[in-house]
């Protein structure tokens, strides 16, 4: 029995080159837990307020005064759907930041009494950004508002969806364009687009090389981990919300470590950076 | 609360949680078990993406017939879609997708399409460059000299002014952007967690679609 034990102990080991960032994971996990149970609606943590979060009002707003639609796409999602991402993108994480804000802003359009476009490059999101829209014109009071050829796919091919969204955009003369989530190369063909029709712009993604591109075009921009805090921001929930302030003490720890592990490495020593290797 | 309306929330919400928990233990830990669980679930992920492809191809149909039917402007594009999308399918099932006819077609209509609408990119790049590096304020000053240099590393042009050039933007490359890059990646990294660890425990539900009274 006690061999058998043994053996089975024997074939569990955690994978080398992945050790420490399953510590850091779970560290970061527990700190995030910690504070997602303790925050409650009497010790709110003050955040700081999203310029672009607080524009998709604005935006839906002008679309109402011109009478044009407002357009949301969380960008070409089939390499990210089921992936951990790349060039520092989160893969599926930046895909639930996107459909949180397009939760946010179907019941907004709703509110306002605009028309909303959903544009999609994964055919697995038609089902759930769907009902996330439907959703919002049914909590506005405004479930027959609601039209199911306005979720459109295009495509799984990034530049068939590209010109299709593209298209779509000069066709409709959107007034309001929405985009987050994890964005490719499509970023800059969709803002121009939209640029060139004179629409509003809030865009978001954490894509560090996509970034630059809405910067340059887009009136708003979401950066990096403020995509995956706008989830948290727009639901109101005193748990989400102290979940922001586990991630900020977690940002304090990494870098106590990092300037724990320069001043080593000036010194000579390299534990912390073989420690990080392990 | 109807029991149907209960099973809608709390059967999403337990099937994240336990393939989330599995999926991460699945990345740090090396267990016959563990790694069987694991590669189950991916599989059934490569029969539901099979399934998703029938539901894209439904959507499109529909939301194209609807725009031929209501003669939309433009429907006749609608129309040659629907047509292209037929012809494509059918003539993919009967003669395979290794049909030289076929793979004519692909290679030199929708790969060159293809090709083009990237190449827009250029364009775009150029056009967005010219408005963004305008010299409003010290800000855009410093963005404007930075991307100076860097152009000028990337030209022979650069080297040809002066030989110093092309290490000047490699430094702006190397040392301030990647610093600054490494910093919103890190930030990125944690709030991946941060995602993860609420998506888990059932508190991020903007993807279940569920209602703003059952969101509470």
């Amino acid at each position: 029995m006690l061999g058998n034990l043994e053996v089975h102990n024997a074939l569990v080991s955690l994978i080398v080159g992945r050790t420490s960032v399953m510590i850091f994971a779970i560290v970061i996990g527990i700190i995030v837990i910690y504070f997602l149970a303790t925050t409650k609606r009497d010790n709110l943590p003050k955040v700081r307020r999203l310029a672009g979060l607080d524009a998709i009002k604005e935006a839906v707003g002008r679309a109402v005064e011109t009478g044009r639609p407002v357009h949301f796409t969380p960008g070409w999602t089939e390499r990210q759907l089921y992936t951990g991402g790349s060039g520092g993108s989160g893969g599926a994480a930046d895909i639930l930041a996107g459909m949180s804000v397009l939760s946010y802003l179907a019941r907004t359009v709703a509110d306002y009494g605009s028309r909303l476009i959903v544009t999609l490059g994964s055919a697995e999101l038609v089902p759930m950004a769907g009902e996330i829209v439907r959703n919002g014109y049914m909590a506005a009071g405004k479930a027959d508002a609601f039209k199911p050829e306005d979720i459109i796919f295009f495509s799984s091919d990034q530049f068939a969806y590209a010109a299709g969204v593209m298209g779509l955009v000069k066709r409709e003369q959107i007034a309001a364009n929405v985009m987050v989530g994890p964005f490719l190369a499509e970023s800059l063909l969709f803002a121009e687009a939209a640029y060139q029709v004179g629409s509003i712009q809030v865009a978001g993604t954490p894509s560090v090389f996509q970034t630059p591109f809405f910067v340059a075009v887009c009136d708003y921009v979401l950066i990096g981990e403020e995509c995956y805090a706008a989830g948290a921001l727009l639901s109101e929930d005193p748990h989400q919300l102290g979940s922001i302030r586990g991630t900020d003490i977690s940002k304090v720890l990494v870098v106590a470590i990092l300037l724990v592990g320069v001043l080593l490495s000036v010194l000579g020593s390299k534990v912390v950076v073989q420690l990080l290797k392990t | 609360m109807p029991a149907s309306k209960t099973l809608a929330r709390e059967v999403p919400l337990i099937i994240t949680f336990l393939l989330g928990v599995l999926t991460v233990a699945d990345y740090g830990v090396q267990e016959p078990t563990l790694q069987g669980l694991s590669s189950t679930a991916q599989s059934w992920v490569v029969v539901i993406a099979g399934f998703a492809v029938g539901i894209g191809v439904i959507n499109l149909l529909r939301g194209q017939w609807y725009r031929v039917k209501t003669r939309q402007k433009g429907w006749y594009n609608n129309a040659l879609l629907i047509t292209t999308l037929a012809l494509t399918s059918v003539w993919g099932i009967i003669a395979t997708t290794k049909d030289p006819t076929y793979s004519y077609v692909y290679f030199n209509l929708t790969v060159p399409l293809t090709v083009t609408v990237f190449g827009m990119l250029a364009f775009y790049i150029a056009s967005a460059a010219v408005r963004s590096l305008r010299l409003r304020n010290i800000d855009a000053g410093i963005m404007l000299v930075a991307a100076a240099l860097v152009m000028l590393r990337n030209i022979p042009a650069g080297a040809a002014i002066w030989s110093s050039l092309p290490a000047i933007g490699g430094w702006v490359l190397d040392y301030p952007n990647l610093a600054a890059q490494r910093g919103i990646v890190i930030g990125i990294a944690i709030g991946v967690v941060a995602v993860g660890v609420r998506t888990i425990l059932g508190y991020e539900r903007g993807y279940l679609a569920l209602s703003g009274e059952e969101k509470k």
